[in-house]
């Protein structure tokens, strides 16, 4: 991606608020004409007392000091509100657009260009370093700009030479600072890095302590986690060290200005070329401009940073998207009489040059039960999505109530065809939530399938019933009950054609033949389709395909 | 939280983390807790102290180097005498590089000690991670006991190994140039300290504004983090519902709540940062009207007025930045107060009382024996919560080498049976004797050595096949490709062309599950337990590997007393004793039913 795209996307937010950016820009002058008067009048007040002045007189100029100090807070928070502000509101558009298209993009490129550890990565260091672009590195870059372009004003009006020579002596800082802020920001990513990977095993330690503790093995994990802790420890030391250089480096370029100033300054001052008090204020002004020479550096570094980021950004917002999931569909007809069929059906990933699948011919009329069964890796999964149209790149004619699937919109099709995986999610949230998702179900409603589903009295145990929290902080679930409830979500989005995919695997016997009896009652008039390792489990159905 | 909340529902659950209000138990002083850190440094404090020795040296030099910039200009540059220009030139030279060297490398060892007390905080952790009771993690959500080990600790290690050199610095600083001002005049020094009074007394009021602002911002930020891991995570639930726009909208809800949050924090900060600055000028505007008056009248003279500016500027700033990283020290007496109150936790030893004597040595010195694997349950009742049964009077026992089954609907005890033979939780009443002894009265981390568990779900980690076979323990390459060779894994593993020393990924996610069942076997068999227990252990069995796991656990469980839990009746037919579960009573058949 050209760095003319990012500068595209970069100016375009800019210029859409570029009113508050002006305003902004005049806070930052504000500011910095106040923080020179201020400076200015310390000296005019000394210079007032040698000569000797009245009280009346020492008053007004207290008074110029006092307003230019309410002035300088003034610009401060005139500032902050308006410029630095667009940080956050660059953050949220930045992150939110990122999920915009994200969540759209092909199943394919999710498991493996766009995995959760990379667009996690992109949403949260790479926004916090683009979105100062926006804002802070703003503010900086006119900061430096123009307290800059005053002391050296300054310096320039006192004397060229002794100016000339100390600029240059200082003329390292920027380059200097911006190498070690860039080491800096690397190092403390790597620490970073460490730290995550270190809390990693410390709540794997955590989640599995019992396992530990039946097993005797928790001593084996405390040492593991020690060794990861010392990791640890030494690539923090170093990432500090990496910044503690800055002492060095500020030290030096105030020792180099004192060299230039009592050699060359003093040589000056003796020839009479400036007075006692230039040389005063020229060694103030030295160390005034050390600040926007380090500027320039952190600015580079930041801008280098955020630009990196915002290119990986830009390519998250081009990338492309699965056209599946925006196709415009006809109507479906619900009334077709025969719900699904496939012909000749076949599969193989492009990566392999054997088939997966082969010959499958299915046809279901509504109120079919058809069975799948097989070895594991025989495909049972695939043929599943295939049928559910989740998975396309087949050959073979698929059609749902008369059609192909992409006559469909995605968001139809979901809502009459639904599925129960065999590896069971629920989201870290109440068990409400899990159940209803986009839709508003009554207490009784969901009670009704829950009850389906034969989880109703594992809930009516938690203390706080359906609003009872999953995951990490609430109740935890055993894999049986997980499953269960995985069943009652799809239930109830009360689908005409319903993929249970091994589902109820890790509940026992009687509970299993319960929920089997349940579902061939209840949805007597939806199309069901079971794959299962035990042919027991099928015995409700009335066709059979059985994969090798 | 009242009393009665508590004893009903997992009041865990209603809590804000972030107000730790329970911690109210075992209250510990936020300073209390903060300096009972400093019990960590064992070892480093007199290394520490030098670091700060050699710091507070480089703020004194800083001064004399100050000081001498006024006789440069007074006796040197004014009156052109050229040896005093020299002298005192090269003295500020001098000065400045030495100040800068001991600052330096005094901040470099401080910071170096100072990650050496963290590393031992979280040593002591560890340890104490494995010394609580199961008991203790049923009672408290995961994320809580994740985040007292993680994020808290990170709150102390912030202040400990960035903030405190220059906190120190700071501290130092403002208090040497206080005194300055005091001993040049004391009166204008007394004003412009009493003029400081309002910045303390502004920061200190807005201290609860600014943690609270921060405080939304980390809370709606890893919200949001949350949200998307979690949508991400449950992308196929996504597609198969046709739930995009749904989960867009969630997300774009989410960030404005976040947006929200910086926004007023960025409306706070506005006003109180500039405001900050303003009231730390107060010395500044002090010295300007008191001392002006002064010098008008010719009370004060214009090099004490200039010195004062110049104490000002140092004594100004540091309390500027103090006020700037007042949050860090904030943190670090939360973070402190909360992994203090960790530690304080009542470890197993106190709640399932004190330890047992034997162990193998004692065994086979006093009792010349060892450990056969009778297990002998008599009248045991044990609950969780005062007067709920779990287990009540259960009576029955298992001979050496004999395999029992265990079956039952899930949550009717069948765990919990086990757990008590691992001493994971007590028993209330009744006694279990293992070969006629107490259970009390062997050593839990000898116990637990004996009995081996292999249950459905394996923990496997990032790795060697080694390391993950023998799980710390010191066992010989030649023992452990025995024990492969006796599991079977070793086939698949020279089918594979692995070694011991091949990489295991994160979760095993390069073994398929038949090869991460076979490793737990093989893990059990050198482990060589006399008692093993299997927890729905081929419930889940890969059919690929259907055969070899089998006789895998067959011969595993050859000469030792197995205990076998299962949901389907299946998996038990060979079994000896059968033990069933079932609503408030517990039978055992003596013989095989099936």
């Amino acid at each position: 991606m050209s760095q003319a795209t990012i500068f595209k996307l970069w100016k375009k937010f800019v210029l859409q608020r570029w009113k508050i950016y002006l305003l902004g820009i005049f806070f930052i002058i504000l500011t910095n004409v106040m923080q020179v008067v201020t400076v200015r009048y310390i000296g005019i007040i000394i210079d007032f007392f040698v000569k000797g002045g009245g009280s009346t007189e020492y008053l007004t100029l207290f008074m110029i000091f006092f307003a230019s100090r309410i002035f300088l807070t003034l610009g401060r928070v005139g500032w902050r509100i308006t410029m630095a502000r667009q940080t956050h509101h660059a953050a949220f558009l930045l992150k939110t657009r990122i999920w915009d298209n994200a969540c759209f993009f092909p199943k394919k490129d999710l498991d493996q260009k766009y995995t959760k550890g990379v667009l996690m990565n992109i949403n949260t260091s790479d926004v916090r370093a683009a979105k100062f672009l926006y804002g802070f590195t703003m503010v900086g870059a006119f900061d430096m700009l123009f307290l800059g372009g005053l002391s050296l004003q300054a310096m320039f009006s006192i004397n060229v030479q002794i100016a000339l020579a100390s600029l240059l002596g200082l003329v390292f800082i920027p380059y200097v600072v911006k190498k070690l802020a860039h080491l800096e920001m690397r190092r403390y990513r790597v620490a970073q890095e460490y730290l995550s990977k270190f809390n990693d095993i410390s709540s794997q330690m955590v989640s599995t302590i019992r396992m530990q503790r039946l097993t005797q093995t928790g001593p084996y994990w405390e040492e593991r986690l020690k060794l990861s802790a010392w990791e640890y420890r030494n690539k923090k030391v170093a990432a500090i060290n990496t910044s503690l250089q800055y002492v060095p480096t500020m030290g030096g370029a105030s020792v180099i200005s004192y060299l230039i100033l009592f050699s060359f300054g003093i040589k000056l001052t003796f020839d009479g070329a400036i007075s006692v008090g230039d040389f005063v204020a020229m060694q103030g002004l030295v160390f005034l401009v050390q600040g926007p020479l380090m500027s320039i550096g952190f600015i580079i570094s930041d801008w280098k940073r955020g630009s990196a980021s915002l290119e990986r950004i830009c390519a998250v917002y081009n990338a492309k998207q699965d056209e599946v999931l925006h196709t415009v569909g006809k109507k479906i007809n619900i009334q077709h009489p025969i719900v699904l069929s496939g012909q000749n059906l076949k599969f193989k990933y492009p990566t392999s040059s054997k088939y997966l699948l082969k010959d499958i011919n299915i046809s279901l009329s509504r109120g079919d039960r058809l069975g799948i069964i097989g070895p594991i890796g025989s495909g049972k999964s695939t043929l599943v999505n295939i049928l559910a149209g989740l998975e396309r790149n087949h050959s073979g004619e698929m059609s749902f109530l008369g059609q192909g699937f992409n006559n469909f919109s995605h968001r139809d099709l979901r809502n009459h065809i639904s599925m129960v995986p065999q590896k069971s999610f629920l989201f870290a949230d109440t068990i409400r939530k899990n159940l209803c998702l986009d839709r508003s179900f009554s207490d009784e409603q969901i009670w009704h399938y829950l009850k389906m589903a034969a989880v109703d009295e594992d809930v009516k145990k938690f203390s706080d019933g359906l609003d009872s929290p999953l995951g990490e902080w609430g109740i935890n679930l055993s894999g049986g009950q997980k499953q269960r409830l995985t069943l009652a979500r799809a239930l109830m989005r009360k689908p005409q054609l319903l993929f249970l995919d091994d589902c109820i695997s890790a509940v026992d016997i009687k509970t299993e033949e319960k929920i089997l009896k349940n579902l061939d009652q209840e949805l007597s008039t939806a199309t069901l389709v079971w794959v299962a390792h035990r042919k027991s489990t099928l015995r409700h159905c009335n066709q059979m395909l059985e994969l090798q | 939280m009242s009393k009665k909340n508590e004893a009903t529902t997992p009041s865990f659950l209603t809590q804000d983390e972030q107000s730790g209000s329970q911690l109210a138990k075992h209250k510990l002083g936020d300073y209390k807790a903060f300096v009972a850190l400093f019990n960590f440094a064992t070892g480093v404090k007199l290394k520490l102290f030098g670091a700060m020795i050699l710091i507070a040296c480089s703020s004194i030099l800083a001064l004399v180097s100050a000081r001498f910039m006024g006789t440069l200009v007074e006796f040197g540059i004014s009156t052109k005498n050229v040896t005093n220009c020299l002298t005192y030139a090269s003295a500020i030279i001098i000065l400045e590089i030495l100040s800068l060297a001991l600052l330096w490398y005094g901040r470099k060892i401080l910071t170096y000690h100072a990650s050496q007390v963290i590393f031992n905080i979280r040593k002591k952790l560890f340890t104490h991670l494995n010394m609580l009771p199961i008991s203790y993690y049923d009672r408290q959500p995961q994320g809580r006991i994740v985040t007292r080990i993680t994020h808290d600790v990170e709150g102390i290690e912030e202040f400990f190994t960035s903030s405190l050199s220059r906190f120190f610095f700071a501290i130092l600083m403002t208090i040497m140039s206080g005194f300055a001002m005091l001993f040049t005049d004391f009166k204008m020094g007394g004003i412009l300290i009493l003029a400081m009074i309002p910045a303390i007394i502004f920061v200190l009021k807005t201290k609860k504004i600014s943690r609270n602002v921060t405080r939304a911002i980390s809370k709606k930020s890893s919200a949001l983090n949350a949200r998307l891991s979690e949508d991400i995570s449950g992308m196929e639930v996504i597609r198969c519902f046709g739930l995009e726009q749904w989960s867009k909208n969630n997300f774009n809800n989410q960030g404005l709540e976040y947006l929200n949050a910086t926004l007023s924090a960025n409306k706070v900060f506005s006003f109180i940062r500039p405001l900050v600055a303003f009231f730390c000028s107060l010395p500044l505007i002090a010295l300007l009207w008191f001392g002006g008056t002064r010098v008008i009248s010719g009370a004060l003279s214009v090099g004490i007025f200039v010195a004062f500016i110049r104490y000002c500027e140092r004594f100004i700033h540091p309390i500027m930045t103090l006020a700037r990283e007042l949050h860090v020290v904030q943190q670090a007496f939360t973070g402190a107060e909360r992994v203090m109150s960790f530690l304080n936790e009542h470890p197993e030893e106190i709640t399932l009382g004190e330890d047992g004597h034997i162990d193998e040595e004692v065994l086979q010195k006093v009792y010349d024996t060892t450990l056969m694997g009778k297990l002998e349950f008599k009248n045991v009742s044990m609950y969780y919560k005062q007067n709920e049964w779990i287990l009540k009077n259960l009576s029955f026992s298992i001979n050496c080498g004999e395999k029992v089954g265990l079956i039952g609907k899930t949550g009717c005890g069948k765990t919990t049976l086990v757990s008590l033979i691992s001493r994971i939780y007590d028993y209330q009443e009744g006694e279990i004797y293992l070969d006629g002894r107490s259970l009390k009265s062997y050593k839990r981390a000898y116990l637990r050595d004996k009995i081996g568990f292999v249950s459905q779900d394996v923990i496997i980690f990032k790795g060697n096949i080694r390391n993950n076979l023998i799980l710390g323990k010191e066992v010989s390459d030649e023992a452990i490709i025995a024990a492969c060779k006796q599991t079977g894994l070793l086939t698949i593993m020279q089918n594979k062309s692995q070694n011991l020393n091949s990489l295991v990924l994160e979760d095993g996610n390069n073994l398929s599950v038949g090869e991460r069942q076979l490793m737990a076997l093989t893990r059990v068999l050198i482990k060589n337990p006399k008692i093993l227990i299997l927890d729905e252990a081929t419930s889940n069995i890969d059919p690929g590997y259907e055969q070899i796991i089998k006789e895998a656990i067959s011969f595993i469980m050859k000469n030792r007393t197995c205990i076998i839990i299962a949901h389907r009746p299946s998996s038990i037919k060979d079994c000896s004793k059968i033990l069933t579960f079932e609503r408030d009573k517990v039978r055992f058949c003596e013989s095989n039913v099936f």
